[in-house]
């Protein structure tokens, strides 16, 4: 389990929504809106799935980008080849024991 | 409409030649012939901004032609003018930084501020300088942005052409109309990054200042801060684990791993006499006590009964936990 981390639900929230269009980039405050998440919850994901896994790749907007709408450049995160391979298994992995973890309580 | 001009004329530094003051009455007649009709966005004739600019070229220094090309720099991109007749009617040089200032209009990117030359660069400082001056009539968006390019691109520009003073007053300007750079969202978050890694603070600060240019109302603002500083704490952590992916990440720190490493290796060293673990200690101990009676004997006496024995269970286990059972004995 090194190499994947901890399935929280905010992390399944946020790497469902990188995993709705793999190769679009995204932005912090994009991805607390969408999951619905706190901030303070979604940036130590987004770092840890960068830096500890290698999952997503982070980066600065180009100038010509940020000036052209008036305001200061963003980092975007997109899911890395290796990472959108991974990121859909382990979710895959998680939301199956999750549902087996709901038939138990369901049928015990 | 000469009354325009008297006071550009006046205005100009003793060294100008009777021919130089001509042509500049020359360049202000095309000027005004050709935006005869024009408004600015706040009502007055277009000619009001290049004659300003031209004032503002004559107050910091420059030359004839910058003058000139100051006054009809807007009759390229602005009126049916085109460039022959401005080359035709005032000569190659003029109509080049006319011609340059037209390009730095059409193209915003980084390769057309580096093929322009200086003195159109500094045409252009000024031209913003009184675009920012009278920049009120425009809508919020608008002002923003003009805004927001002035500090990161004109500005800059206007320091590296060695022109401080206005490099400073378009910094003052363009932050007057931006949303708090300094506000207590952007304090507070300053405040809460001092826990993460120093080689993190600056891009994470960035990328949340890019996340809160976007919000518009404060109340989001500082909720997004908020929320922002409760996960501080967290981030911190996951930005000082170790990297799997060094090659990844030249940014990682090398530094933090083996300190990390070492710091077991020291304790054992420590844990492995009584000598050495008990010196520091009883060092601490005593200095404890003592400062203790200066205000309380009882309080003194309590102290020395229970705190040697709940250090000696401490290091105790501490040498279990790292294996040295037996050592010091």
């Amino acid at each position: 389990m090194a190499d994947t981390p901890r399935m929280t639900l905010p992390t399944m929230l946020v790497l469902q929504v990188m995993l709705s269009d793999p190769a679009k980039r995204r932005y912090g405050l994009e991805l607390c809106e969408k999951t619905r998440q706190h901030p303070g919850t979604v940036y130590p994901i987004l770092a840890r799935l960068e830096r500890e896994y290698g999952w997503l790749e982070r980066h600065e907007e180009s100038p010509a980008e940020h000036l052209a709408e008036g305001r200061r450049a963003r980092h975007y995160y997109v899911l890395s080849d290796e990472g959108a391979v991974r990121a859909r298994a382990a979710l895959e992995r998680a939301e199956r024991s999750r549902a087996v973890m709901n038939l138990r309580t369901v049928t015990s | 409409m000469t009354s325009l001009v008297a006071p550009l004329l006046a205005r100009l530094p003793g060294g100008f030649t009777a021919s130089e003051r001509d042509r500049i009455r020359r360049a202000y007649e095309f000027a005004a012939h050709h935006h005869a009709g024009q408004l600015r966005k706040s009502g007055n004739p277009y000619i009001t901004h290049p004659v300003a600019v031209a004032e503002i070229a004559a107050d910091a220094g420059l030359d004839c032609a910058a003058i000139c090309a100051a006054l009809l720099h807007d009759v390229i991109a602005g009126t049916r003018c085109d460039a022959g007749q401005v080359r035709a009617e005032f000569g190659d040089e003029i109509a080049a930084l006319v011609q340059g200032m037209a390009e730095l209009d059409r193209r915003h990117d980084q390769a057309a501020l580096d093929a322009a030359g200086d003195r159109v660069l500094a045409l252009k400082v000024l031209d913003r300088l009184h675009n920012m001056r009278t920049l009120q009539p425009l809508d919020q968006a608008k002002r923003q942005l003009k805004s927001r390019q002035t500090l990161d691109v004109i500005a800059p520009l206007a320091k590296r052409l060695g022109l401080p003073a206005i490099a400073d007053e378009l910094e003052a300007i363009a932050r007057g109309h931006l949303p708090g750079d300094t506000g207590v969202a952007h304090r507070a978050l300053a405040l809460g990054s001092l826990i993460l890694p120093s080689a993190f603070r600056g891009t994470y600060l960035c990328e949340w200042l890019g996340e809160l240019d976007v919000l518009r109302s404060r109340r989001a603002r500082a909720h997004f801060a908020f929320g922002v500083l409760r996960g501080m704490p967290a981030l911190a952590l996951a930005l000082r684990h170790p990297l799997r992916h060094p090659l990844r990440h030249p940014l990682g720190h090398p530094l933090g791993r083996t300190l990390a490493d070492r710091l077991p290796a020291a304790l054992r060293w420590v844990l492995r006499s009584n000598l050495r673990t008990w010196t520091p200690l009883a060092a601490l101990l005593g200095w404890m006590i003592l400062e203790t009676a200066r205000s309380s004997l009882g309080d003194a006496v309590v102290i020395l009964i229970t705190v040697p024995p709940v250090l000696h269970t401490g290091v105790s286990c501490l040498r279990a936990k790292l294996g040295l059972d037996g050592a010091g004995e």
